[in-house]
């Protein structure tokens, strides 16, 4: 192999960008998580988008955040869900329209599974979870009505 | 310098001759693989930006699927392909924010770990031997936190704009193109770099 040209800002540049993919790569569970996203879409499940805010600079965003309390809203076509997390990562949430349903916690990294890995909502449409750490959403229902939350960050 | 290599996480990848374009058109119209083929093509752009803030390799995975999560929620509003590793970056740059508010703690350009060898899958084939490219890389992370960040992105592929590295760093756009040169000569100048650049190789 014969010895690239440093002095030459291009050379020195794509010699880096392979050296730095290679002391950096991205791991292959993330690029599988990415892909998992293809799943949710195309097979059983509407997805419940995260409501853009009116306080922070990200396009995605809470759209309260009050000392350790915030609320996340999720909107789809048929259902709304609400949920207000607090600083202990203690969720209550609030389907509209109401109605009694199976919730459960989907969980994407590897940073520890939720507490509750599923809830009923009461005939007021109100649940409680107990989040765990990192990536999580929620599927609300089953089968093909069920509504899938955009992730979120516990 | 081709960046479409084999992956390994057990799905059929489409050759890397389509334009990103063709990528998300037919990721519309429910093609897995070129959904694969689209997070392939620009995993380098998200990965680099989610180095220079001090998370965990756990958050930093997180953020990762995030920002392709939403692209896969956009992929229907998308009317500049071509502007994509750009969008892709500034998502990945806000996840990464919203991720520090949730953890109230900011560490910006701490060092990232050393994980050469681990996970390399998708990673091309090497156009550099070992000993230089390990030099590249001690070289590269005995620089300035400021010099990491802006050659991390000014080197990712596909490539970002001088506008976008500017809106990602918060710097002057005329300020990139002096302080990369800069950057290079630091990197130039490392005892490891330097048998290399006067043509006394070993």
């Amino acid at each position: 192999m014969s010895e690239p040209d440093f002095s030459d800002d291009d050379v020195l540049l794509a010699a880096l960008s392979e050296a730095l993919d290679h002391l950096d790569p991205v791991p292959t569970g993330a690029l599988r998580a990415a892909s998992t996203s293809w799943e949710i879409f195309h097979v059983d499940a509407e997805l419940a988008g995260l409501v853009t805010d009116t306080s922070s600079d990200g396009p995605i965003v809470l759209l309260r955040e009050e000392a350790d309390l915030r609320t996340l809203t999720f909107v789809s076509s048929r259902l709304t869900v609400e949920i207000e997390v607090d600083g202990d990562r203690r969720a209550v949430g609030v389907l509209s329209p109401p109605a009694a349903m199976a919730i459960e916690v989907e969980a994407a990294s590897s940073q520890g599974q939720p507490l509750t890995k599923t809830a009923l909502s009461d005939d007021l449409g109100r649940f409680w979870l107990d989040l765990g750490i990192g990536l999580c959403r929620l599927r609300i229902g089953s089968g093909p009505d069920a509504v899938v939350t955009s992730w979120f960050y516990c | 310098m081709t960046r479409d290599g084999p992956v390994s996480y057990g799905r059929t990848i489409t050759s890397g001759t389509e334009s990103l374009s063709d990528l998300v058109c037919q990721a519309r119209t429910g093609d897995r693989n070129a959904w694969n083929s689209l997070i392939e093509r620009l995993k380098g752009v998200v990965w680099r930006v989610t180095a220079d803030a001090g998370l965990a390799i756990e958050d930093r995975e997180d953020v990762f699927a995030v920002a392709f999560f939403r692209l896969f929620e956009h992929l229907d509003t998308i009317r500049e392909p071509e502007k994509l590793p750009g969008w892709l970056a500034t998502t990945a740059r806000n996840e990464v924010r919203q991720l520090l508010r949730r953890k109230r703690r900011s560490q910006p350009c701490s060092e990232i770990e050393r994980r050469e060898g681990v996970d390399m899958g998708g990673v091309d084939e090497a156009l550099l031997d070992g000993e230089l490219r390990a030099a590249l890389q001690t070289a590269f992370l005995r620089l300035g936190c400021p010099c990491q960040e802006l050659l991390r992105l000014v080197t990712a592929v596909p490539a970002l704009s001088y506008e976008q590295v500017s809106e990602l760093m918060g710097i002057p756009r005329g300020a990139i193109g002096p302080t990369r040169k800069r950057c290079l000569e630091r990197l130039r100048q490392s005892p490891e770099l330097r048998v290399f650049v006067q043509g006394q190789p070993r």
